[in-house]
């Protein structure tokens, strides 16, 4: 008996000093400038979820399922930032999704579709397949920009600078996104000095007029989730036996098939990965947008945004938000699907 | 080739099938490949027969495998041509030429089944379905592998996955077959049942074999002719027997098969004196040294012989009896501290199996087994104690009490 | 900054003293951390606590919520070194931002600056307080007026802070006609293809602009009216380039060839242009057009009213009125000001409006149902 508790007691005791290593670290994150509250609020969100994950696994338990010997504790601090910042405010989506509003704004908490119906109507949905366009023309533009990088750098780079090649890639990552994104203006406005410089050389005639068009916007789109792309096709193609496009070739394949059928097949998960990393915030975009198409450009994100933020309406803005993330859901199952498939496929 | 009757042969897409019969498939005339500073291949010049299986043997960095890859087609000589079936093949991409590639870590499609992989060279020649399933199926019957058609190569033990490439590679009926070191990661059984298997179906199917490895043994035994390669040269082009037995140069001698490498004084064109004093009688010299000169001599564990009388042999002491088969190798240290291994038949052996180390014992050298490797090389001094040109006695107190 | 080349010299002394603002509200923000700090340590040693707490009482705060450069940023400082509050400025772009702002709750602002339309609405969802006149002894230099406002008649909510109005600016290097009405400019717009065309942020304004340009009462609720500004806006949209965009940054930079704006800022970009020899003309239409009343508030949520009141009965001192005219460029509705105010202010009829041209111009009193129509009529707009 004492042999089975001990080894229980240490897991307890890992899963606390990991639960306390967990609040110091939310409250020195609080620390930042913020005032304590929200690190507070984690802290005390953990133990409801604490004492709820104890409760549940020790009734499977005594059920006799098996669990395995996961240390769960170490799932725990993310679930209680998920569970703070993403399930909680979910719920109040749903809540407001579903209320209604009278005279300047006021919600009245009840159940109506109302605010769906709008979310629904033509002006969203407009701006949700205006935005499904530009997220999947941004995609496939940063596929095309990004792949062939990734995969010189993968393949022919010497080794020992891959780990430079792929810190210049991330390099824009050290500024800030909003100072990138004004950058990008100064460069696609009419002002720019290397369009006098061209129109000069009689190069181009007038300049391109890109600044605060849906192109400036896409190309923003392009330039700001390019490295978000790159990481995790490179890390795909970096794993790759070069010896099978040879193989391929040898079998008779030309370099293209071989590429086809090998490459892009086998990194494909890497591939779609990069697709969904940047698709999916190409969606929720609208920082880009505001910025780069002289606020004359919606994407959906600029419609919920200002839902919430200017005209007050909660009801449409959480019912679009919902409607977008279910939306948006159905392509992360497919990805799961597919991952899970590929996974199968190589026996791992 | 019994199993294989019937298979048309498959003639390759845009390319006429080539009509004149050549006498050599593979051709190298004077290939160099140099590598930003290093040079893999040194204008070297190669012809594989037509139906041979030929193994390209030699230590790694040699330039063997720059040289699969050459005919494979995944390299551009730096100068020199290469042929396949007395054809420039220099400017052939890899998916046109006639010659299939057995890679060292196989590099089997994880994505798809066993009769994917085996068919997939079938498909990208526009073999319909029906007839990919029904070649692939008889080349997989050829190694030995069936009711595995629908497993994922990681699925499969090593040996399996070896298999697969192999039906993969066969199933085009190719006029040369590659194959990169392809056992070097079978444990040592199954090693030795896949050089049986690899040449019951290279004598099957009569095509082209070049087989590179770094495996005396395996090359030996398997082979046809061997070509030993060293620093970017062939050093030797021959059947396996000779390769053992008449060396061409000191390395081939040393690389091939286990060598005692003594030295001593060269005194006449046949004979050198060690230096205890003993008389060799040399057979071959492959490296002319002055006479009067220190030289190596090399002597094959099987040319020596273990006594426990007293004879004209080197006096010494046992180290260690180990049985090997039906062989039995001692180790014996003469008085001087040279190793030497001696290696004879369990049935014939002069001496007991449980003849306790440090028994003294005589070493008998065959008359006419040593040969001359080259002169002696200073710079091997602290490797072998003997060497004679030590340049101060400190270094060599052992010859210093000798001497004294 | 856009720093006016004619102001007058006080405030050219103040200038460089804008920089020191800005690092002013850094030190003291540093000042508030290692105050926090103090706080921190305080809880582990029982004797400072009361220390800490003394120290942090004499930190007091003004943080005002406005609309981007609508203040004179010396006078935050000048603020400071004579009343102690350190001043912090949150800007945001349209009225409606600000009220959703306050709405959300979180953001504790001390004072805000809306129009009419704001007072309307934040009242009746009882986010702001009333004001307590015993503080504000310098409302009595308030014009007459401007105490009998329509939506807050007896400053109960509210003290004016300026007087402005919506018309279009244009540079008369592009645009070669001379328009009389908003009309007229819509009009112009796909002459001028390649000019730059810049609209108001916000879906009352700019709802509130087209009833204007088509001469419909501006708190129309009329399908027709709304179906007629919405048709006018989608049209238009083609020609238009930004929305929302900083017009008094872009403008100043001669980025802006049309704008449809407030004469305030038209006066601050002419300014900053006629350094450069150019200019921009913004008239005062012969029709109809908006023109508004922009308050101080103090909202429920502020953590220092008395310092709100001390500000705004700062604010409604002469000088300090014509200092801020003279800055912004719009209209103080202060009395006494006429003599630290520069000329070309005092005498501008788009600044100064002629009370003929006043007779003519609406005011907003956005109803609930206006609203809605304007958020989905601005919502068609941005789609278009």
């Amino acid at each position: 008996m004492i042999q089975r508790i001990y080894p229980r007691a240490l897991g307890g005791a890992a899963g606390l000093s990991v639960l306390a290593l967990g609040v110091l670290l939310y409250v020195g994150i609080g620390r930042l400038g913020l005032t304590l509250a929200p690190s507070l609020l984690l802290v005390l969100c953990t133990v409801p979820l604490y004492l709820a994950a104890s409760i549940a696994f020790g009734a499977a338990r005594r059920r006799g399922r098996r669990i395995g010997d996961y240390p769960l504790s170490l799932a725990l601090p993310s679930a209680t930032y998920f569970g703070a910042f993403f399930v909680v405010p979910t719920v109040f989506l749903a809540v407001f999704a579903v209320a209604s509003t009278t005279g300047y704004g006021v919600i009245h908490y009840g159940f109506s579709l109302d605010a769906f119906r709008t979310a629904l109507g033509s002006v969203y949905r407009e701006a949700f397949f205006r935005t499904l366009r530009m997220a999947a023309v941004g995609t496939v533009l940063t596929a095309l920009v990004g792949y062939p990088l990734a995969y010189w750098i993968a393949r022919y780079a010497p080794a020992r600078r891959k780990g430079l090649l792929v810190a210049l890639i991330l390099l824009p990552f050290l500024t800030s996104f909003l100072a990138r994104t004004l950058a990008m203006l100064l460069i696609l406005s009419d002002s720019f000095v290397a369009w006098h410089v061209l129109k000069t050389l009689h190069l181009i005639g007038d300049p391109p007029h890109l600044a605060d068009t849906t192109t400036a916007v896409q190309i923003g789109l392009v330039y700001n989730y390019l490295p978000l792309f790159i990481l995790p096709v490179f890390a795909a193609l970096e794993r790759m036996d070069w010896s099978l496009v040879n193989a391929a070739q040898d079998l008779g394949a030309s370099g293209f098939t071989a590429f086809r059928e090998i490459t892009l097949r086998l990194t494909a998960p890497g591939l779609l990965a990069g697709v969904l990393l940047v698709f999916i915030p190409m969606m929720g975009e609208y920082v880009i947008p505001f910025i780069l198409g002289g606020g004359r450009v919606d994407m959906a994100g600029n419609l919920i945004t200002r839902s919430f933020l200017e005209v007050s309406n909660y009801p449409v803005g959480s019912a679009a938000a919902l409607l977008m993330m279910g939306a948006l859901a159905v392509f992360l199952a497919v990805y799961i699907v597919l991952s899970v498939r590929s996974e199968e496929q190589y026996g791992a | 080739m019994a199993r294989l009757i019937g298979i048309r042969r498959l003639e390759q897409p845009g390319r006429a099938p080539a009509q004149r019969v050549a006498e050599h498939d593979v051709t190298f005339r004077e290939v160099s490949k140099v590598y930003d500073e290093t040079v893999a291949l040194d204008r070297v010049d190669l012809e594989v027969r037509r139906g041979e299986f030929l193994s390209l043997l030699g230590p790694s960095g040699c330039g063997k495998t720059t040289s699969l890859k050459l005919v494979a087609g995944f390299e551009r000589p730096t100068s020199g041509d290469v042929l396949i079936a007395g054809e420039a093949a220099v400017d052939v991409p890899p998916h046109r030429r006639d010659v299939n590639t057995v890679f060292q870590s196989y590099a089997l499609f994880p994505h798809l089944t066993v009769v994917d992989n085996v068919a997939y060279g079938l498909k990208q020649r526009g073999v319909s379905r029906r007839e990919r399933r029904l070649l692939a199926q008889q080349a997989l019957e050829l190694v030995d592998l069936r009711g595995r058609e629908h497993h994922r190569p990681a699925q499969l033990s090593g040996g399996q996955q070896q298999r697969v490439a192999l039906a993969r590679a066969l199933v085009l009926r190719p006029r040369v077959l590659l194959l990169d070191e392809p056992l070097g990661a079978l444990d040592h059984k199954l090693r030795q049942a896949m050089q049986i298997e690899l040449r019951r179906i290279h004598d099957e199917v009569g095509i082209t074999f070049v087989f590179v490895t770094h495996d005396q043994g395996e090359a030996i035994a398997m082979s046809d002719r061997v070509a030993v390669m060293n620093n970017g040269r062939i050093e030797q082009l021959d059947d396996p027997q000779r390769i053992y037995d008449v060396p061409a140069t000191p390395f081939v001698a040393e690389f091939v098969g286990d060598m005692n490498v003594l030295e001593g004084l060269r005194t006449a064109a046949d004979r050198v004196q060690l230096d205890d004093g003993t008389l060799l009688h040399v057979g071959r010299v492959l490296d002319e040294a002055p006479a009067g000169g220190r030289v190596r001599v090399g002597v094959r564990p099987e040319h020596t012989l273990v006594v426990q009388d007293e004879g004209s042999g080197r006096r010494g002491r046992l180290e260690a009896v180990m049985v090997v088969g039906h062989e039995l190798q001692l180790v014996v240290v003469m008085e001087d501290g040279t190793k030497v291994v001696s290696r004879q038949s369990r049935t014939d052996t002069a001496v007991g199996e449980a003849l306790e180390p440090g028994t003294r014992v005589w070493l008998e050298i065959a008359p006419g087994a040593a040969v001359v490797l080259g002169p002696a090389q200073p710079a091997q001094a602290d490797a072998a104690p003997l060497a004679a040109a030590a340049p101060s006695p400190a270094r060599n107190p052992q010859r210093k009490e000798k001497t004294a | 900054m856009n720093k006016p080349i004619d102001i007058p010299a006080e405030i050219n002394v103040l200038a460089p003293e804008n920089r020191a603002d800005e690092i002013a509200g850094e030190i003291s923000r540093r000042q508030f951390l290692a105050a926090a700090g103090v706080g921190a340590a305080a809880l582990a040693v029982p004797g400072l606590a009361s220390a800490a707490r003394r120290a942090a009482a004499l930190e007091s705060k003004l943080l005002i919520g406005n609309y981007l450069n609508y203040a004179a940023p010396s006078d935050y400082t000048t603020f400071t070194k004579l009343f102690g509050p350190k001043v912090t400025v949150s800007t945001y772009s349209s009225s409606q931002e600000m009220v959703a702002k306050l709405r959300a709750g979180g953001s504790a602002y001390d004072i805000v600056v809306g129009g009419g339309s704001e007072v309307i609405i934040l009242r009746s969802l009882g986010l702001i307080q009333k004001l307590d006149h015993s503080k504000l002894p310098n409302l009595k230099y308030l014009r007459p007026d401007m105490h009998k406002t329509p939506y807050d008649p007896g400053n109960v909510y509210s003290v004016p802070k300026s007087v402005g109005m919506l018309s279009f600016w244009y540079r008369p290097a592009v645009v070669k006609e001379r328009p009389k009405t908003l009309m007229d400019m819509f009009k112009l717009l796909p002459k001028y293809k390649s000019a730059r065309v810049n609209f108001l942020d916000g879906a009352k304004e700019t709802l509130d602009m087209a009833l204007c340009t088509l001469g419909r009462n501006l708190n129309s609720t009329k399908p027709q009216d709304i179906a007629d500004a919405k048709k006018l806006l989608i049209a238009a949209k083609p020609y238009v380039d930004t929305i929302g965009g900083n017009a008094i940054e872009l403008g100043s930079r001669g980025q802006i060839d049309i704008c449809l704006g407030f004469n305030g800022d038209a006066k601050v970009v002419n300014r900053a242009l006629q350094k450069h020899g150019d200019r921009v003309i913004f008239f005062l239409p012969q029709g109809t057009t908006e023109y508004f009343i922009d308050n101080w508030i103090v909202p429920n949520a502020a953590k220092d009213p008395d310092a709100a009141h001390k500000w705004i009965d700062w604010m409604c001192t002469p000088t300090v009125a014509a200092r801020e005219m003279n800055f912004i460029g719009y209209l103080s509705p202060i009395t006494g000001i006429e003599k630290y105010v520069t000329k070309d202010l005092a005498n501008d009829p788009t600044i100064n409006i002629p009370a003929k041209d006043l007779a003519r111009y609406q005011t907003s009193h956005p109803s609930p149902k206006f609203l809605q129509l304007a958020n989905q009529v601005y919502d068609a707009f941005k789609a278009a």
